[in-house]
């Protein structure tokens, strides 16, 4: 694969997980604050987003790595 | 809408999300031919799968939850956020920001600030999308109700999408002379670049500092405001630091 295409596609990675992904994560848990859920599901809910949010956060950064990588590529 | 409905949209939105990304990384995994690259992107693949499972507990949690107070919640939603309001003021007096944020929260606050600022329909932005592509901003823009004709995209990522300007991220002599004829025409836009510390990739801190240095000296003189979004991490504490010191003002949020 070219190195150019191989670029695009890890940028496209990127894009998916530092716009929708993280920015929608960011709206739920705005909206969960605002609303009266008991402790036990606001808890519930909470901790099944810090999770996706810890790992879209880590899925940035290695494509952020692998894109460095990547244009250093001959 | 309801905040209940709102938070249910919210989350089958999430669910989209995750099984559009795991089936763009399965289609990656049969293209990129590059061993630790695919490794990876395999371990990626594998959590957006948990990640689908995760999301629709949290859906099922929503649906069987009972009654929400939903009167003290609409008014709640009206109220607007005072960080929100100073941020939006201190951008209109400015000609160069340093808005120091967050990957968590850099886009939902980014798409605010865009918002407020294109209130009226007269106004004018141009987005610099230097390492993302531009259609996934331009969606996430329509969903929040942006008007994306207000809006003059400059992609960087080396391929062109339709109207939208492309510039090769290596020369920034070429993407600093197409911002200011893109802005020629336009009553005081705001200049969003997104973000200031991709340009690491390509760049050493001297260049990129040259550079910010001279767009914000193009800014004052041709009456335009430069949004440089930084986000804030230990490598790269001395480009921040650095170019914050060429800007106007600095918002650290």
């Amino acid at each position: 694969m070219k190195k150019e295409k191989l670029i695009f596609f890890l940028n496209e990675g990127l894009s998916v997980e530092e716009i929708p992904t993280i920015t929608n994560i960011k709206e739920i848990e705005e909206i969960i604050k605002k609303v009266n859920f008991d402790e036990k599901t606001s808890k519930k809910l909470n901790e099944g987003l810090q999770h996706l949010e810890k790992e879209t956060i880590n899925h940035a950064n290695a494509f952020s790595s692998m894109i460095k990588t990547a244009t250093k590529m001959k | 809408m309801t905040p209940r409905t709102e938070l249910l949209n919210l989350l089958r939105n999430q669910l989209e999300i995750e099984i559009k990304s795991r089936d763009l990384y399965t289609r990656f995994l049969g293209e990129i031919d590059k061993a630790d690259f695919k490794k990876t992107i395999n371990k990626i693949e594998q959590d957006e799968e948990k990640h689908i499972k995760i999301v629709k507990e949290l859906i099922q949690i929503v649906e069987d939850y009972g009654i929400i107070k939903e009167k003290k919640i609409k008014k709640e939603f009206k109220e607007k956020d005072e960080g929100e309001v100073k941020t939006n003021k201190v951008i209109s007096q400015a000609n160069s920001i340093f808005f120091l944020t967050d990957l968590e929260t850099y886009m939902y606050k980014i798409k605010r600030i865009l918002k407020e600022n294109l209130k009226e329909p007269s106004k004018k932005a141009v987005y610099v999308s230097y390492n993302k592509l531009p259609k996934y901003t331009k969606k996430m823009f329509d969903e929040y109700k942006i008007n994306s004709n207000q809006i003059i995209f400059i992609n960087c990522v080396g391929v062109s999408f339709g109207e939208d300007i492309s510039i090769n991220p290596q020369d920034l002599t070429k993407l600093a002379i197409t911002i200011n004829n893109t802005v020629v025409d336009m009553k005081n836009p705001l200049v969003v670049i997104d973000t200031v510390s991709a340009f690491s990739v390509y760049h050493n801190i001297d260049l990129i500092s040259k550079f910010v240095s001279s767009m914000n000296d193009s800014a004052r003189r041709k009456s335009y405001t430069l949004l440089w979004v930084a986000l804030k991490s230990e490598g790269g504490a001395d480009l921040n630091s650095k170019l914050a010191s060429f800007c106007d003002t600095v918002i650290n949020k």
